[in-house]
Protein backbone atom coordinates (compact mmCIF):
# COMPACT_ATOMS: atom_id res chain seq x y z
CA UNK A 1 0.00 0.00 0.00
CA UNK A 2 1.06 3.18 -0.90
CA UNK A 3 0.30 6.39 1.44
CA UNK A 4 -0.92 9.43 0.24
CA UNK A 5 -0.69 12.67 2.44
CA UNK A 6 -3.55 15.13 1.73
CA UNK A 7 -3.46 18.95 2.15
CA UNK A 8 -0.31 18.62 4.33
CA UNK A 9 -1.66 16.18 6.97
CA UNK A 10 -5.17 17.17 6.72
CA UNK A 11 -6.02 13.63 5.48
CA UNK A 12 -4.29 10.87 5.23
CA UNK A 13 -5.17 7.69 2.43
CA UNK A 14 -3.54 4.42 1.54
CA UNK A 15 -3.90 3.09 -1.99
CA UNK A 16 -2.66 0.15 -3.65
CA UNK A 17 0.87 -0.15 -5.33
CA UNK A 18 -0.21 0.83 -8.91
CA UNK A 19 -3.26 2.47 -8.67
CA UNK A 20 -3.92 5.61 -10.65
CA UNK A 21 -4.65 8.75 -7.81
CA UNK A 22 -7.91 9.11 -9.38
CA UNK A 23 -9.11 5.72 -8.65
CA UNK A 24 -7.45 5.67 -5.44
CA UNK A 25 -9.04 8.55 -4.08
CA UNK A 26 -12.30 7.48 -5.53
CA UNK A 27 -12.05 4.51 -3.23
CA UNK A 28 -11.62 6.58 -0.58
CA UNK A 29 -14.45 8.45 -1.22
CA UNK A 30 -12.70 11.48 -2.63
CA UNK A 31 -14.58 12.66 -5.51
CA UNK A 32 -12.54 14.14 -8.45
CA UNK A 33 -13.99 15.55 -11.33
CA UNK A 34 -13.66 13.56 -14.62
CA UNK A 35 -16.11 13.40 -17.82
CA UNK A 36 -13.75 10.09 -19.57
CA UNK A 37 -13.53 7.74 -16.82
CA UNK A 38 -9.98 8.03 -16.03
CA UNK A 39 -8.56 7.56 -19.74
CA UNK A 40 -6.55 10.98 -19.87
CA UNK A 41 -9.01 12.73 -22.72
CA UNK A 42 -10.92 15.28 -20.46
CA UNK A 43 -8.43 17.19 -18.29
CA UNK A 44 -11.01 17.50 -15.71
CA UNK A 45 -8.90 15.54 -12.97
CA UNK A 46 -6.02 18.37 -12.54
CA UNK A 47 -4.70 18.11 -9.07
CA UNK A 48 -1.34 19.35 -7.28
CA UNK A 49 0.46 16.66 -6.81
CA UNK A 50 4.01 17.91 -4.53
CA UNK A 51 6.06 15.24 -4.25
CA UNK A 52 6.12 11.09 -5.18
CA UNK A 53 5.81 11.57 -8.26
CA UNK A 54 8.08 11.60 -11.69
CA UNK A 55 9.08 14.75 -12.91
CA UNK A 56 7.92 13.98 -16.47
CA UNK A 57 4.34 14.66 -17.50
CA UNK A 58 3.47 11.39 -19.41
CA UNK A 59 2.80 11.52 -23.33
CA UNK A 60 -1.03 11.43 -22.10
CA UNK A 61 -0.32 14.52 -19.73
CA UNK A 62 1.56 17.12 -22.10
CA UNK A 63 -1.58 18.57 -24.18
CA UNK A 64 -3.52 18.88 -21.03
CA UNK A 65 -1.19 20.43 -18.63
CA UNK A 66 0.23 23.50 -19.75
CA UNK A 67 3.62 24.80 -18.92
CA UNK A 68 1.95 27.23 -15.73
CA UNK A 69 0.18 24.06 -14.36
CA UNK A 70 3.25 22.22 -14.41
CA UNK A 71 5.69 24.33 -12.49
CA UNK A 72 2.84 24.50 -10.19
CA UNK A 73 3.10 20.59 -9.75
CA UNK A 74 -0.68 19.88 -11.41
CA UNK A 75 -0.80 16.52 -12.84
CA UNK A 76 -3.65 14.46 -14.46
CA UNK A 77 -5.07 11.95 -11.23
CA UNK A 78 -6.23 9.84 -13.59
CA UNK A 79 -2.17 9.71 -15.28
CA UNK A 80 -0.22 9.36 -11.67
CA UNK A 81 0.17 6.12 -10.43
CA UNK A 82 1.14 5.16 -6.63
CA UNK A 83 4.47 3.81 -7.07
CA UNK A 84 5.68 5.66 -3.59
CA UNK A 85 4.62 7.78 -1.04
CA UNK A 86 2.67 10.72 -2.27
CA UNK A 87 1.74 14.52 -1.15
CA UNK A 88 -0.85 15.92 -2.69
CA UNK A 89 -3.01 19.31 -2.26
CA UNK A 90 -7.14 19.52 -3.20
CA UNK A 91 -9.12 22.04 -3.08
CA UNK A 92 -10.91 21.81 0.19
CA UNK A 93 -14.16 21.75 -1.29
CA UNK A 94 -13.62 18.40 -3.05
CA UNK A 95 -13.82 17.00 0.51
CA UNK A 96 -17.69 17.51 0.60
CA UNK A 97 -18.13 16.31 -3.05
CA UNK A 98 -21.16 13.43 -2.83
CA UNK A 99 -22.44 10.91 -5.49
CA UNK A 100 -26.16 11.87 -5.28
CA UNK A 101 -29.19 10.19 -6.16
CA UNK A 102 -32.21 12.75 -6.87
CA UNK A 103 -35.71 12.60 -8.93
CA UNK A 104 -36.40 14.93 -11.83
CA UNK A 105 -39.54 16.82 -10.56
CA UNK A 106 -40.10 19.76 -12.89
CA UNK A 107 -38.69 20.15 -16.36
CA UNK A 108 -39.73 23.84 -18.30
CA UNK A 109 -39.01 24.44 -21.23
CA UNK A 110 -37.32 28.05 -20.88
CA UNK A 111 -36.35 28.86 -24.64
CA UNK A 112 -37.14 26.50 -27.98
CA UNK A 113 -33.25 25.30 -26.59
CA UNK A 114 -32.94 26.19 -23.00
CA UNK A 115 -34.31 24.08 -20.38
CA UNK A 116 -34.88 24.48 -16.28
CA UNK A 117 -34.56 21.05 -14.46
CA UNK A 118 -35.12 20.89 -11.00
CA UNK A 119 -34.29 17.75 -9.22
CA UNK A 120 -35.46 16.55 -5.75
CA UNK A 121 -32.71 15.06 -3.22
CA UNK A 122 -33.32 11.23 -2.98
CA UNK A 123 -29.46 9.57 -1.35
CA UNK A 124 -28.44 11.67 0.24
CA UNK A 125 -31.48 13.72 0.97
CA UNK A 126 -29.84 17.11 1.44
CA UNK A 127 -26.48 18.91 -0.35
CA UNK A 128 -24.19 21.70 1.10
CA UNK A 129 -22.88 24.07 -1.74
CA UNK A 130 -22.25 27.82 -2.72
CA UNK A 131 -23.68 29.87 -4.96
CA UNK A 132 -21.41 29.49 -8.29
CA UNK A 133 -20.39 25.83 -8.14
CA UNK A 134 -21.39 23.08 -10.58
CA UNK A 135 -22.31 18.98 -10.37
CA UNK A 136 -21.75 16.59 -13.02
CA UNK A 137 -24.91 14.81 -14.07
CA UNK A 138 -24.28 11.34 -15.54
CA UNK A 139 -26.85 11.27 -18.55
CA UNK A 140 -28.59 7.53 -18.83
CA UNK A 141 -27.54 5.38 -22.45
CA UNK A 142 -30.21 5.91 -25.25
CA UNK A 143 -30.55 5.61 -28.85
CA UNK A 144 -27.53 3.57 -29.09
CA UNK A 145 -25.40 6.60 -26.96
CA UNK A 146 -23.77 6.15 -24.24
CA UNK A 147 -23.91 6.82 -20.44
CA UNK A 148 -21.71 10.26 -19.88
CA UNK A 149 -20.83 12.75 -17.37
CA UNK A 150 -20.68 16.20 -18.15
CA UNK A 151 -20.54 19.52 -15.75
CA UNK A 152 -23.92 21.90 -15.44
CA UNK A 153 -23.65 25.43 -13.08
CA UNK A 154 -26.44 25.06 -10.25
CA UNK A 155 -28.65 27.62 -10.84
CA UNK A 156 -30.97 27.71 -7.56
CA UNK A 157 -29.78 28.88 -4.34
CA UNK A 158 -27.77 26.97 -1.18
CA UNK A 159 -30.17 27.65 1.19
CA UNK A 160 -32.50 24.61 -0.39
CA UNK A 161 -30.90 21.58 0.33
CA UNK A 162 -33.10 19.26 -0.46
CA UNK A 163 -33.06 20.19 -4.19
CA UNK A 164 -31.18 21.65 -7.30
CA UNK A 165 -31.78 23.47 -9.92
CA UNK A 166 -29.54 23.80 -13.43
CA UNK A 167 -30.49 25.96 -16.86
CA UNK A 168 -29.39 23.86 -19.52
CA UNK A 169 -29.17 24.90 -23.22
CA UNK A 170 -28.94 22.40 -25.61
CA UNK A 171 -25.62 21.75 -27.46
CA UNK A 172 -26.22 20.42 -31.26
CA UNK A 173 -24.84 16.64 -31.41
CA UNK A 174 -24.57 16.76 -27.64
CA UNK A 175 -24.89 13.32 -25.92
CA UNK A 176 -26.37 14.92 -22.51
CA UNK A 177 -28.71 17.64 -23.75
CA UNK A 178 -29.70 15.16 -26.58
CA UNK A 179 -30.97 12.78 -23.32
CA UNK A 180 -32.22 15.72 -21.18
CA UNK A 181 -33.85 17.33 -23.85
CA UNK A 182 -35.63 14.19 -25.59
CA UNK A 183 -35.54 11.51 -23.60
CA UNK A 184 -36.05 12.98 -19.19
CA UNK A 185 -38.80 12.92 -17.63
CA UNK A 186 -40.37 14.37 -14.93
CA UNK A 187 -40.34 11.09 -11.95
CA UNK A 188 -36.72 10.06 -13.96
CA UNK A 189 -33.79 9.47 -11.54
CA UNK A 190 -30.49 11.22 -12.18
CA UNK A 191 -27.24 10.67 -11.12
CA UNK A 192 -24.98 13.10 -10.45
CA UNK A 193 -21.38 14.13 -8.21
CA UNK A 194 -20.89 17.44 -6.90
CA UNK A 195 -20.61 19.99 -6.14
CA UNK A 196 -17.36 21.52 -7.42
CA UNK A 197 -15.98 24.49 -8.31
CA UNK A 198 -13.97 27.91 -6.90
CA UNK A 199 -16.13 30.25 -8.05
CA UNK A 200 -18.02 32.41 -5.80
CA UNK A 201 -18.99 35.54 -4.50
CA UNK A 202 -16.34 37.35 -2.45
CA UNK A 203 -16.89 38.89 1.01
CA UNK A 204 -16.03 42.28 0.02
CA UNK A 205 -18.12 44.72 0.10
CA UNK A 206 -17.32 45.74 -3.87
CA UNK A 207 -20.32 46.75 -6.30
CA UNK A 208 -20.57 43.42 -8.84
CA UNK A 209 -21.07 43.51 -12.16
CA UNK A 210 -22.33 40.68 -13.51
CA UNK A 211 -22.28 39.25 -17.46
CA UNK A 212 -23.73 36.12 -18.62
CA UNK A 213 -26.30 35.07 -21.50
CA UNK A 214 -28.03 32.21 -22.34
CA UNK A 215 -27.39 28.92 -19.75
CA UNK A 216 -25.00 30.75 -18.07
CA UNK A 217 -27.47 32.73 -16.15
CA UNK A 218 -27.17 29.42 -14.33
CA UNK A 219 -24.46 30.57 -11.48
CA UNK A 220 -25.22 34.15 -11.50
CA UNK A 221 -29.32 33.38 -10.64
CA UNK A 222 -27.76 31.24 -8.09
CA UNK A 223 -25.58 33.83 -6.48
CA UNK A 224 -28.35 36.81 -6.84
CA UNK A 225 -31.23 34.49 -4.83
CA UNK A 226 -28.44 34.00 -2.65
CA UNK A 227 -27.87 37.37 -2.09
CA UNK A 228 -31.28 38.23 -1.40
CA UNK A 229 -31.82 35.46 1.10
CA UNK A 230 -28.47 36.70 3.33
CA UNK A 231 -29.59 40.38 2.88
CA UNK A 232 -26.59 41.05 1.37
CA UNK A 233 -26.30 44.96 0.73
CA UNK A 234 -23.76 44.94 -2.24
CA UNK A 235 -24.81 47.24 -5.44
CA UNK A 236 -25.27 45.23 -8.43
CA UNK A 237 -26.29 44.74 -11.88
CA UNK A 238 -26.66 41.68 -14.31
CA UNK A 239 -26.29 42.22 -18.04
CA UNK A 240 -27.80 39.30 -19.52
CA UNK A 241 -26.86 39.17 -23.24
CA UNK A 242 -29.45 37.76 -26.03
CA UNK A 243 -29.91 38.07 -29.82
CA UNK A 244 -33.64 38.90 -29.73
CA UNK A 245 -36.36 38.97 -27.08
CA UNK A 246 -37.22 35.56 -28.07
CA UNK A 247 -34.19 34.06 -26.05
CA UNK A 248 -34.64 36.04 -22.98
CA UNK A 249 -35.94 33.83 -20.05
CA UNK A 250 -36.76 34.45 -16.23
CA UNK A 251 -37.00 38.11 -16.86
CA UNK A 252 -40.14 38.52 -14.79
CA UNK A 253 -38.57 36.71 -12.07
CA UNK A 254 -35.25 39.06 -12.47
CA UNK A 255 -37.06 42.29 -12.17
CA UNK A 256 -38.99 41.02 -9.34
CA UNK A 257 -35.24 40.18 -8.21
CA UNK A 258 -34.93 44.18 -8.73
CA UNK A 259 -37.46 45.51 -6.19
CA UNK A 260 -36.54 42.41 -3.69
CA UNK A 261 -32.66 42.98 -3.87
CA UNK A 262 -31.52 46.34 -2.59
CA UNK A 263 -29.17 47.94 -5.11
CA UNK A 264 -29.46 45.21 -8.05
CA UNK A 265 -30.24 46.14 -11.75
CA UNK A 266 -31.43 44.17 -14.20
CA UNK A 267 -30.40 44.92 -17.86
CA UNK A 268 -31.37 42.75 -20.10
CA UNK A 269 -30.05 43.35 -23.84
CA UNK A 270 -30.32 42.31 -27.17
CA UNK A 271 -28.07 42.18 -29.68
CA UNK A 272 -30.39 41.54 -33.04
CA UNK A 273 -33.63 42.22 -31.96
CA UNK A 274 -35.91 43.51 -35.55
CA UNK A 275 -35.36 47.56 -35.58
CA UNK A 276 -39.46 48.86 -34.79
CA UNK A 277 -40.08 45.84 -32.21
CA UNK A 278 -41.97 46.38 -28.77
CA UNK A 279 -38.43 45.93 -27.16
CA UNK A 280 -37.50 49.08 -25.43
CA UNK A 281 -34.62 47.53 -23.29
CA UNK A 282 -31.27 48.11 -23.99
CA UNK A 283 -29.68 47.41 -27.88
CA UNK A 284 -26.78 46.06 -28.79
CA UNK A 285 -24.11 43.33 -27.96
CA UNK A 286 -23.76 42.54 -24.27
CA UNK A 287 -20.27 44.48 -24.23
CA UNK A 288 -21.49 47.67 -25.65
CA UNK A 289 -24.10 47.67 -22.91
CA UNK A 290 -21.47 47.06 -20.47
CA UNK A 291 -19.40 49.61 -22.02
CA UNK A 292 -21.89 52.52 -21.70
CA UNK A 293 -23.33 51.34 -18.64
CA UNK A 294 -20.46 51.15 -16.43
CA UNK A 295 -17.53 53.38 -18.38
CA UNK A 296 -16.30 53.50 -14.81
CA UNK A 297 -16.10 50.53 -13.15
CA UNK A 298 -12.92 50.58 -11.26
CA UNK A 299 -13.42 49.36 -7.41
CA UNK A 300 -15.66 46.88 -8.80
CA UNK A 301 -16.11 43.00 -9.11
CA UNK A 302 -17.11 41.06 -11.94
CA UNK A 303 -18.49 37.92 -12.32
CA UNK A 304 -18.71 36.28 -15.97
CA UNK A 305 -20.40 32.72 -17.25
CA UNK A 306 -20.19 32.45 -20.84
CA UNK A 307 -17.33 31.06 -23.81
CA UNK A 308 -13.41 31.92 -23.76
CA UNK A 309 -14.61 34.13 -26.67
CA UNK A 310 -17.19 35.95 -24.62
CA UNK A 311 -15.00 36.33 -21.65
CA UNK A 312 -12.47 37.42 -22.87
CA UNK A 313 -14.44 40.12 -24.90
CA UNK A 314 -15.91 41.48 -22.02
CA UNK A 315 -12.50 41.64 -20.14
CA UNK A 316 -11.67 43.74 -22.60
CA UNK A 317 -13.87 45.86 -21.49
CA UNK A 318 -13.88 45.89 -17.83
CA UNK A 319 -10.10 46.70 -17.93
CA UNK A 320 -10.96 49.48 -20.18
CA UNK A 321 -13.08 50.72 -17.31
CA UNK A 322 -10.53 50.37 -15.13
CA UNK A 323 -11.32 47.10 -13.50
CA UNK A 324 -8.61 45.11 -11.97
CA UNK A 325 -7.88 42.19 -13.83
CA UNK A 326 -7.39 40.05 -10.55
CA UNK A 327 -11.28 41.37 -9.88
CA UNK A 328 -12.04 39.54 -12.72
CA UNK A 329 -13.95 35.88 -11.57
CA UNK A 330 -15.20 32.95 -14.43
CA UNK A 331 -15.69 29.68 -13.95
CA UNK A 332 -12.24 27.54 -15.29
CA UNK A 333 -14.27 24.11 -15.55
CA UNK A 334 -15.25 25.73 -18.96
CA UNK B 1 2.41 4.44 -32.02
CA UNK B 2 -1.37 3.76 -32.20
CA UNK B 3 -1.92 0.08 -30.55
CA UNK B 4 -2.89 -2.57 -33.42
CA UNK B 5 -6.02 -3.13 -31.61
CA UNK B 6 -6.78 0.25 -31.92
CA UNK B 7 -7.61 1.36 -35.60
CA UNK B 8 -8.12 4.51 -36.87
CA UNK B 9 -11.96 3.23 -37.64
CA UNK B 10 -12.26 2.98 -33.89
CA UNK B 11 -11.09 6.34 -32.81
CA UNK B 12 -13.16 8.07 -35.52
CA UNK B 13 -16.28 6.01 -34.69
CA UNK B 14 -19.02 7.04 -31.78
CA UNK B 15 -17.68 7.99 -28.16
CA UNK B 16 -18.70 9.47 -25.47
CA UNK B 17 -17.60 12.65 -26.57
CA UNK B 18 -19.46 12.46 -29.90
CA UNK B 19 -22.46 10.99 -30.71
CA UNK B 20 -22.11 10.53 -33.99
CA UNK B 21 -18.26 10.09 -34.59
CA UNK B 22 -16.36 11.43 -37.24
CA UNK B 23 -17.12 9.07 -40.66
CA UNK B 24 -20.90 10.30 -40.99
CA UNK B 25 -21.88 7.60 -43.64
CA UNK B 26 -18.96 6.91 -45.36
CA UNK B 27 -17.91 3.74 -47.11
CA UNK B 28 -14.51 4.27 -47.42
CA UNK B 29 -11.71 3.61 -44.55
CA UNK B 30 -10.37 6.89 -42.61
CA UNK B 31 -7.32 6.20 -44.81
CA UNK B 32 -9.34 6.50 -47.58
CA UNK B 33 -11.21 9.73 -46.37
CA UNK B 34 -7.54 11.34 -46.01
CA UNK B 35 -5.70 10.08 -49.07
CA UNK B 36 -8.64 11.51 -50.91
CA UNK B 37 -9.36 14.52 -49.62
CA UNK B 38 -5.11 15.40 -49.53
CA UNK B 39 -5.16 14.67 -52.52
CA UNK B 40 -7.57 17.09 -53.89
CA UNK B 41 -6.12 20.12 -51.85
CA UNK B 42 -2.65 19.09 -53.60
CA UNK B 43 -4.32 19.51 -56.82
CA UNK B 44 -6.44 22.85 -55.73
CA UNK B 45 -2.71 23.87 -55.09
CA UNK B 46 -2.77 24.68 -51.21
CA UNK B 47 -2.18 22.97 -48.27
CA UNK B 48 -4.53 21.62 -45.11
CA UNK B 49 -2.38 24.02 -43.13
CA UNK B 50 -4.06 26.95 -45.19
CA UNK B 51 -7.70 25.45 -45.66
CA UNK B 52 -7.83 25.00 -42.06
CA UNK B 53 -6.45 29.04 -41.79
CA UNK B 54 -9.10 29.71 -43.67
CA UNK B 55 -11.53 28.17 -41.26
CA UNK B 56 -10.55 29.67 -38.50
CA UNK B 57 -10.38 33.21 -39.62
CA UNK B 58 -14.05 32.86 -40.35
CA UNK B 59 -14.70 31.00 -36.88
CA UNK B 60 -12.81 33.46 -34.94
CA UNK B 61 -14.70 36.09 -36.80
CA UNK B 62 -18.21 35.01 -36.04
CA UNK B 63 -17.34 33.93 -32.64
CA UNK B 64 -16.59 38.00 -32.18
CA UNK B 65 -19.76 38.84 -33.48
CA UNK B 66 -21.32 36.54 -30.04
CA UNK B 67 -24.30 35.35 -31.78
CA UNK B 68 -25.15 37.77 -34.75
CA UNK B 69 -24.60 37.12 -38.11
CA UNK B 70 -21.61 38.00 -40.22
CA UNK B 71 -21.62 38.33 -43.83
CA UNK B 72 -18.49 36.63 -45.35
CA UNK B 73 -19.93 38.05 -49.00
CA UNK B 74 -23.15 39.27 -50.10
CA UNK B 75 -25.07 36.27 -49.42
CA UNK B 76 -22.99 33.90 -46.93
CA UNK B 77 -22.49 34.89 -43.40
CA UNK B 78 -21.50 32.94 -40.35
CA UNK B 79 -23.07 32.82 -37.16
CA UNK B 80 -21.45 31.63 -33.79
CA UNK B 81 -23.33 29.46 -31.03
CA UNK B 82 -21.08 29.47 -28.27
CA UNK B 83 -20.97 26.30 -25.84
CA UNK B 84 -19.71 25.82 -22.48
CA UNK B 85 -16.93 22.83 -21.90
CA UNK B 86 -13.78 21.12 -23.75
CA UNK B 87 -14.37 18.22 -26.31
CA UNK B 88 -11.13 15.81 -26.85
CA UNK B 89 -9.77 15.31 -30.49
CA UNK B 90 -10.05 11.60 -31.17
CA UNK B 91 -6.81 11.01 -31.63
CA UNK B 92 -4.68 10.11 -28.29
CA UNK B 93 -2.51 13.19 -26.58
CA UNK B 94 -3.90 15.85 -28.90
CA UNK B 95 -5.71 17.55 -25.94
CA UNK B 96 -9.04 19.40 -25.77
CA UNK B 97 -10.86 21.80 -28.19
CA UNK B 98 -13.38 24.47 -26.70
CA UNK B 99 -17.00 23.52 -28.03
CA UNK B 100 -19.09 26.04 -29.86
CA UNK B 101 -19.65 26.17 -33.46
CA UNK B 102 -19.89 28.43 -36.16
CA UNK B 103 -22.76 27.60 -39.13
CA UNK B 104 -22.03 28.91 -42.57
CA UNK B 105 -24.90 28.90 -44.59
CA UNK B 106 -26.27 31.24 -47.68
CA UNK B 107 -24.30 29.04 -50.45
CA UNK B 108 -26.28 28.48 -53.89
CA UNK B 109 -27.02 25.04 -53.34
CA UNK B 110 -28.69 25.61 -49.61
CA UNK B 111 -26.01 23.54 -47.65
CA UNK B 112 -24.92 24.50 -44.46
CA UNK B 113 -20.93 24.30 -43.08
CA UNK B 114 -20.60 24.09 -39.32
CA UNK B 115 -17.30 24.73 -38.33
CA UNK B 116 -15.43 23.77 -34.68
CA UNK B 117 -11.92 24.13 -33.35
CA UNK B 118 -11.57 20.70 -33.20
CA UNK B 119 -12.53 20.40 -36.89
CA UNK B 120 -10.32 23.24 -37.47
CA UNK B 121 -7.36 20.92 -35.99
CA UNK B 122 -8.09 17.49 -37.71
CA UNK B 123 -7.35 19.48 -41.05
CA UNK B 124 -4.92 21.35 -39.90
CA UNK B 125 -3.36 18.65 -38.37
CA UNK B 126 -4.49 15.01 -39.92
CA UNK B 127 -5.84 16.78 -43.23
CA UNK B 128 -8.86 14.39 -41.94
CA UNK B 129 -11.91 16.52 -43.21
CA UNK B 130 -14.47 13.95 -41.76
CA UNK B 131 -16.73 11.55 -43.41
CA UNK B 132 -19.37 11.97 -45.78
CA UNK B 133 -22.56 12.32 -43.98
CA UNK B 134 -20.42 13.61 -41.15
CA UNK B 135 -22.36 16.92 -39.80
CA UNK B 136 -19.37 18.81 -38.95
CA UNK B 137 -17.40 17.71 -42.89
CA UNK B 138 -16.49 20.26 -45.09
CA UNK B 139 -15.34 19.78 -48.41
CA UNK B 140 -11.73 20.95 -49.31
CA UNK B 141 -13.27 22.49 -52.45
CA UNK B 142 -15.89 24.68 -50.59
CA UNK B 143 -12.94 25.47 -47.83
CA UNK B 144 -10.62 26.93 -51.20
CA UNK B 145 -13.93 28.55 -52.47
CA UNK B 146 -14.46 30.47 -48.93
CA UNK B 147 -10.79 31.30 -49.06
CA UNK B 148 -11.24 33.01 -51.99
CA UNK B 149 -13.93 35.34 -50.39
CA UNK B 150 -12.43 38.63 -49.50
CA UNK B 151 -12.53 37.80 -45.62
Amino acid sequence: MINIDINSGYKKISIPEGTTLLSGLGRNGILLPSACGGNARCGACKIKVLSGASDELSAAEIPLISPDEKAANFRLACQVKAERDLKIELPQEIFSVKQFTSKLIFKNMLTRDTVLLRLELIKPDSIDFFAGQYVQIRSQPYAGKTSVIRAYSIASSPSDKKHIELIIRKVPGGICTGWIFDYLKEGDKVYFTGSYGTLRLSDSSAPIIFIAGGSGMAPIRSMLIDMKEKKLRRRSEYFFGAITSSDLFLVDEFFTLQKDLPGFVFTPALSCEPEGSAWHGERGLVTEVVARHCPDCAGHEAYLCGSPGMVAACCKVLLKGGLKEDKIFYDKFV
Amino acid sequence: MLSPKITLKVLLGQSEFSAEGFLGTDTRTPEEIMAEDLNTIQTLGTTKEKTAGILREIYVKAERAMGNAVKLSEKISATHQEACGRIPSPFPNDGTFQKGQASISGFADGQTIIITPLSIHLIEKYGFFQGKGSLYRIDPQTVVALGELKL
